[in-house]
C-alpha cells in the first residue's frame, strides 16, 4: 500500500545504448518496474484494481533506436539525495541503460516540442555521389510531402517545416546526417518518414539504418529538463 | 560477438529473443572456462524462458568457474531465414558464438512434438544432426527432460540421455568431459565412461531387436552398459540448488514471473496422467526453505508476481504456513501470489479466502470426466459434489467464471461419458443462476478446454490404443451439437497433433526415420499450429515404411517388451498393470498419503515416501 501520500515527483535521465536498442517502449516500462522494484526504495503505486509503479516516460523511443537523452517520471515516497538516489537505480538497470541525473522535473513533458537525431545508413549498390545528390536535391525542395501513417488513418505531410536537416556526408561507406524533428505528444516525426521520403523521391532504399536522439527540446527552445 | 551482423537483428520481429543483455544473464569469458555448454530449448524464446528447469539448471552449470552455460532458443522463422540466407549459424544468445563453437549441446525435450525442431537448431549451426556423424568430442549432444523416459524416437540423433531429474547427473556428465577434454579422450572413450555415471543412458551402447509383427524382442546392451537405465532423482528437495536469481526477460514470455517449485512428484495416481508416474516419488520442500527461496528470487529480479508450482499445489501439506509466510511480505511489496494446480476437492474456506486475497485472475479446476464412473476410470478422486462445491465457493466470493479442464477418447469411454462433459458445464451453469448472492448483473462463463487423451509411457494406459483421429473428431463434434448456451465455451486441441503426440510417446528407435524425414521435408516447431504440417508427417510415415497406427491406436499385450523397458522410473510393470486392471473395473486407488500402492518407487528413495 502507498503509506504516505506526500510524494515527490522526481525525473530521471538516462541513456540507452547498445543492445538495449532492441528493446521495445513498453518492454523499456517493465524493465524499470522491475529496476525500481529492486531498489527496494518506496515508490508511488498506481491504486487501482491491479496497482503497478508508476512510470511516465516523457518521449517513447522507437524499437530500434538508441538515445543519449531518455527520460521517466516516477514518484518518490521517501527522502533521498538526488545523487543517490540516481547510483542505487543505476545499479539496478540491466546492460545498455545508464542513468545521467535524477531530480525534481523543470518542465512539463507535454511541452516538449523537438527532438535531436544523429543519424547513420548505408546503400548498397549505390554510387556515393548519387546518393548525396539525391539527397540534397530530396531535402532541398520547398515541399517535402511524405504519407504519414498514424492510428487514425493516412494523410500526406510536408516535411519541409517539421524536420531540419543538416547536409549529408560520407564517410568509409557510411553516410551520416543530423536533424532536428518536430516530436512530442501533438506532433511527432519518426526519423524513418524521412527514408520514406527519400526513396519515394528518388528510388534509393537506405539500409542498416542507425539512428540515436541525441537531445530533446522544450518548447520555449531550451533543453529538456 | 563479431561474428552476427547488427543488421539482421533489425530484419527480425522482436529482436530481443536474440540479442542477450538480460537481467541476470552471464556472460564469461571463453577464455577462462574448460567446457562450453550450450543449452538448447526447442522452442520459441518465449516458451523456452518460461521453463522452470532451464533456469535451475543455467544457474547451476555458472556456478562453476570452469563452464559457461549459455541459452539458446529454436529460431523463429523470419530468423531462420536470415541466418541461412546471410550463412549465419545458430548462436548461443550469451556470447552469439555459433553453437558448433560449444563442446557440449544439451537439449530439453518437453514435448514429442519439439523434436523437429532439435534437427533444425543443429543443422542451423552446421552440426550433423545424426551421431554417428558426429566423430569428435565437440558438439557432444545430449539430452533430458520429461520425453527422456522413452528416448528413443530420438536415439539416432543424440549421444547421451538423463532420464530422470538433473541437478546432480548434469554437473557429472560435465566434469567428467573436463576430464576428457584434458586428456584427450575419443568420443567414444568419453560414452563408454558416462555410461557408468548412475542415470545415463548411451543409446549406441545397445542394439534392439524385434519380432517379425514389429513388436520390440529385446535389448541387447554392449560393453556391460545398465540394463535397465535408472533414473535419477534428488532424495532431499530442500537440500537441491534453487537459484537465487532468474534470467529476467525483457519481453513478455509466456510464464513470465518469480516461480517456486513447492514440491516434486503427486500423490494422486491419476492413470492418464504421465507426470504422475515419471516424477515419483513425492517429496516436499519446507515452507521456511520456499519463502526464503521466494523472497531471494522476487529481490533479485523485480518480478511482480510469485507463482507457486507443483503437479498439484494444493496437496502440499504446508500450503497454509507458506502462504502465512508469504501473504505479509508479498502484499507490502505489490506481489502478487499465483497459485496454479489446484485440487478441487480440497480446496478450503480459509484457503480460497487466501488465494482471493493475492490472486485476481480467473479460477481452473482439472474435473478431466464428465462421469463418474469415468473418472473412477482415471483415479481421478474427484465427485461432482467437489465440482459443484468447489465452484458454488468460487461464486460466492465473487467469482463469475471458471474453467473446467476435460480430457476425451479416455479408455473404457462411451457416448454418454462424453456428453457428460457438457452436462457437468451445464450443472455449473445452473449452480451459478440458483445461487442467491451470486455477482449482481453479471452472466456467468464457463470454459471447457476439452484434450484428447494421449497414452504415454509408464503410466497404466501406456498398454491402450488411442482413438483414431476420425474418432475424436466424432466426439469432438457430438459435444458440439450438445452445446445449447453461450454461457458455456469449448475449446479443444486439434486431434491430429495428439496423434502424431502419441505416435512419438510410445515410439521406437525406428521412428528417427520419419523423424528425420519430416524435418527435412519442412517440419519444424510442431508444437504451434501455424506450423504442424499433417500432411508431410503423413507422408514421412508412409516413405519410411512405418506405420503410426501400429504406435497410437494399437492395443499392446502386458507381456509384450515396450521400447520403454530400457528406462527403469521406480514404478514397476507390475504395478502398472495392477492399476489398468483397476480401471477397466473402475476401482480407484487412494492416494500415495492415505495408503501406499506399491508402485515400486520406494526403491529410488530407500525408504517409504510418507512416514
Amino acid at each position: 500500500m502507498n503509506d504516505v501520500q506526500n510524494f515527490t515527483e522526481i525525473r530521471l535521465f538516462y541513456t540507452k545504448t547498445g543492445s538495449a536498442k532492441y528493446i521495445s517502449h513498453l518492454d523499456v516500462m517493465r524493465a524499470f518496474q522491475r529496476a525500481l522494484k529492486r531498489t527496494k526504495i518506496k515508490f508511488w503505486y498506481t491504486e487501482g484494481f491491479h496497482p503497478h509503479l508508476y512510470l511516465n516516460f516523457a518521449l517513447p523511443l522507437s524499437l530500434g533506436y538508441e538515445s543519449l537523452c531518455e527520460s521517466v517520471d516516477f514518484r518518490l515516497l521517501e527522502e533521498i539525495p538526488p545523487e543517490e538516489l540516481a547510483k542505487r537505480i543505476g545499479a539496478m538497470l540491466p546492460v545498455g541503460f545508464q542513468v545521467l541525473s535524477a531530480g525534481l522535473p523543470v518542465m512539463k513533458a507535454s511541452e516538449i516540442a523537438s527532438a535531436d537525431y544523429e543519424i547513420t545508413f548505408s546503400v548498397p549498390g549505390s554510387g556515393e555521389e548519387d546518393v548525396l545528390a539525391a539527397w540534397k536535391e530530396c531535402f532541398g525542395r520547398p515541399e517535402i510531402p511524405v504519407l504519414k501513417k498514424t492510428k487514425r488513418g493516412e494523410q500526406i505531410v510536408d516535411l519541409k517545416p517539421q524536420a531540419e536537416i543538416s547536409a549529408l556526408s560520407c564517410e568509409d561507406g557510411r553516410f551520416r546526417f543530423r536533424v532536428r524533428l518536430v516530436s512530442g505528444c501533438k506532433e511527432n516525426i519518426n526519423p524513418a518518414l524521412l527514408f520514406e521520403a527519400f526513396s519515394g523521391f528518388s528510388g534509393i532504399s537506405a539500409d542498416d539504418i542507425s539512428v540515436i536522439r541525441t537531445a530533446v527540446y522544450h518548447e520555449n527552445g531550451e533543453i529538456f529538463r | 560477438m563479431a561474428s552476427i551482423p547488427e543488421k539482421i537483428f533489425r530484419m527480425v520481429e522482436k529482436p530481443a529473443r536474440y540479442t542477450g543483455g538480460e537481467l541476470n544473464s552471464i556472460v564469461k569469458k571463453k577464455e577462462d572456462v574448460k567446457v562450453r555448454f550450450a543449452f538448447c530449448f526447442p522452442d520459441l524464446y518465449e516458451v523456452g524462458m518460461s521453463h522452470l528447469g532451464m533456469k535451475i539448471l543455467y544457474s547451476l552449470l555458472n556456478k562453476d568457474d570452469e563452464v559457461w552455460c549459455e541459452r539458446v532458443f529454436a529460431p523463429d522463422v523470419d530468423m531462420e531465414k536470415q541466418l541461412r540466407e546471410n550463412g549465419l549459424p545458430l548462436f548461443a544468445i550469451e556470447s552469439r558464438d555459433g553453437l558448433a563453437e560449444f563442446d557440449m549441446i544439451g537439449f530439453t525435450l518437453q514435448y514429442e512434438l519439439c523434436y523437429t525442431g532439435v534437427l533444425n537448431m543443429l543443422d542451423l549451426a552446421g552440426i550433423p544432426i545424426r551421431r554417428e556423424d558426429r566423430k569428435g568430442l565437440k558438439n557432444l549432444v545430449v539430452a533430458g527432460g520429461p520425453c527422456a523416459c522413452n528416448p528413443e524416437p530420438m536415439t539416432d540423433f543424440i549421444d547421451l540421455f538423463m532420464p530422470g531429474e538433473g541437478e546432480e547427473v548434469l554437473p557429472e556428465i560435465v566434469a567428467l568431459y573436463k576430464k576428457a577434454k584434458d586428456e584427450g579422450w575419443t568420443k567414444e572413450q568419453y560414452l563408454s565412461e558416462a555410461a557408468r555415471i548412475p542415470g545415463v543412458y548411451i543409446p549406441s551402447l545397445y542394439e534392439v531387436s524385434y519380432h517379425t509383427d514389429g513388436t520390440v524382442k529385446g535389448f541387447l546392451p554392449k560393453e556391460d552398459a545398465p540394463m535397465p537405465v535408472r533414473k535419477r532423482i534428488i532424495k532431499d528437495l530442500d537440500k537441491v540448488f534453487f537459484p537465487e536469481n532468474f534470467v529476467v526477460p525483457y519481453i513478455d514470455i509466456v510464464h513470465d514471473r518469480s516461480m517456486l517449485e513447492i514440491m516434486r512428484g503427486c500423490i494422486r495416481g491419476c492413470r492418464f496422467c504421465q507426470a504422475g508416474f515419471i516424477y515419483r516419488p513425492v517429496r516436499e520442500k519446507h515452507a521456511d526453505t520456499l519463502c526464503r527461496n521466494a523472497h531471494d528470487l522476487c529481490d533479485s529480479t523485480g518480478y511482480e508476481e510469485l507463482s507457486l508450482t507443483s503437479l498439484s499445489t494444493s496437496d502440499y501439506s504446508e500450503l497454509e504456513p507458506l502462504l502465512d509466510g508469504l501473504i505479509p511480505w508479498t502484499e507490502k511489496e505489490y506481489v502478487n501470489i499465483a497459485v496454479p494446480s489446484l485440487r478441487i476437492d480440497n480446496f478450503s474456506e480459509s484457503m480460497l479466502e487466501k488465494i482471493t486475497k493475492v490472486r485476481k485472475s480467473g479460477l481452473t479446476f482439472a474435473a478431466e470426466a464428465g462421469t463418474q464412473r469415468m473418472r473412477d476410470v482415471i483415479n481421478k478422486n474427484v465427485t461432482e459434489e467437489n465440482i459443484l462445491g468447489t465452484c458454488k465457493r468460487a461464486f460466492e466470493g465473487g467469482y463469475t467464471s471458471v474453467k473446467l479442464y476435460f480430457m476425451i477418447s479416455l479408455p473404457t469411454e462411451t457416448d454418454e461419458d462424453v456428453l457428460g462433459v457438457i452436462d457437468t458445464a451445464q450443472k455449473v451453469v445452473d449452480l451459478y443462476y440458483s445461487l442467491k448472492n451470486h455477482a449482481k448483473g453479471k452472466a456467468v462463463q464457463v470454459t471447457c478446454s476439452v484434450a484428447s487423451f494421449v497414452p504415454k509411457p509408464f503410466t497404466p494406459f501406456e498398454f491402450e490404443p488411442q482413438d483414431t483421429m476420425e474418432e475424436l473428431q466424432r466426439k469432438q463434434q457430438l459435444m458440439l451439437h450438445h452445446l445449447h448456451t453461450h454461457k458455456i465455451s469449448l475449446d479443444w486441441h486439434d486431434a491430429r497433433t495428439s496423434f502424431i503426440e502419441a505416435v512419438f510417446a510410445r515410439g521406437d528407435r525406428r521412428l528417427g526415420k520419419a523423424v528425420e524425414w519430416a524435418w527435412r521435408h519442412g517440419c519444424n516447431l510442431d508444437g504451434w499450429d501455424d506450423h504442424f504440417k499433417f500432411d508431410v508427417w503423413m507422408q514421412a510415415f508412409a516413405e519410411t515404411g512405418l506405420d503410426p497406427a501400429f504406435y497410437a491406436n494399437r492395443h499392446r499385450a502386458f507381456d509384450e517388451v515396450l521400447p520403454w523397458e530400457l528406462m527403469d522410473y521406480g514404478v514397476s510393470k507390475e504395478f502398472l498393470i495392477r492399476e489398468n486392471e483397476k480401471a477397466r473395473n473402475a476401482v480407484t486407488t487412494p492416494n500415495c498419503r492415505l495408503q501406499c500402492a506399491g508402485c515400486g518407487v520406494t526403491a529410488l528413495k530407500g525408504g517409504p515416501c510418507f512416514e
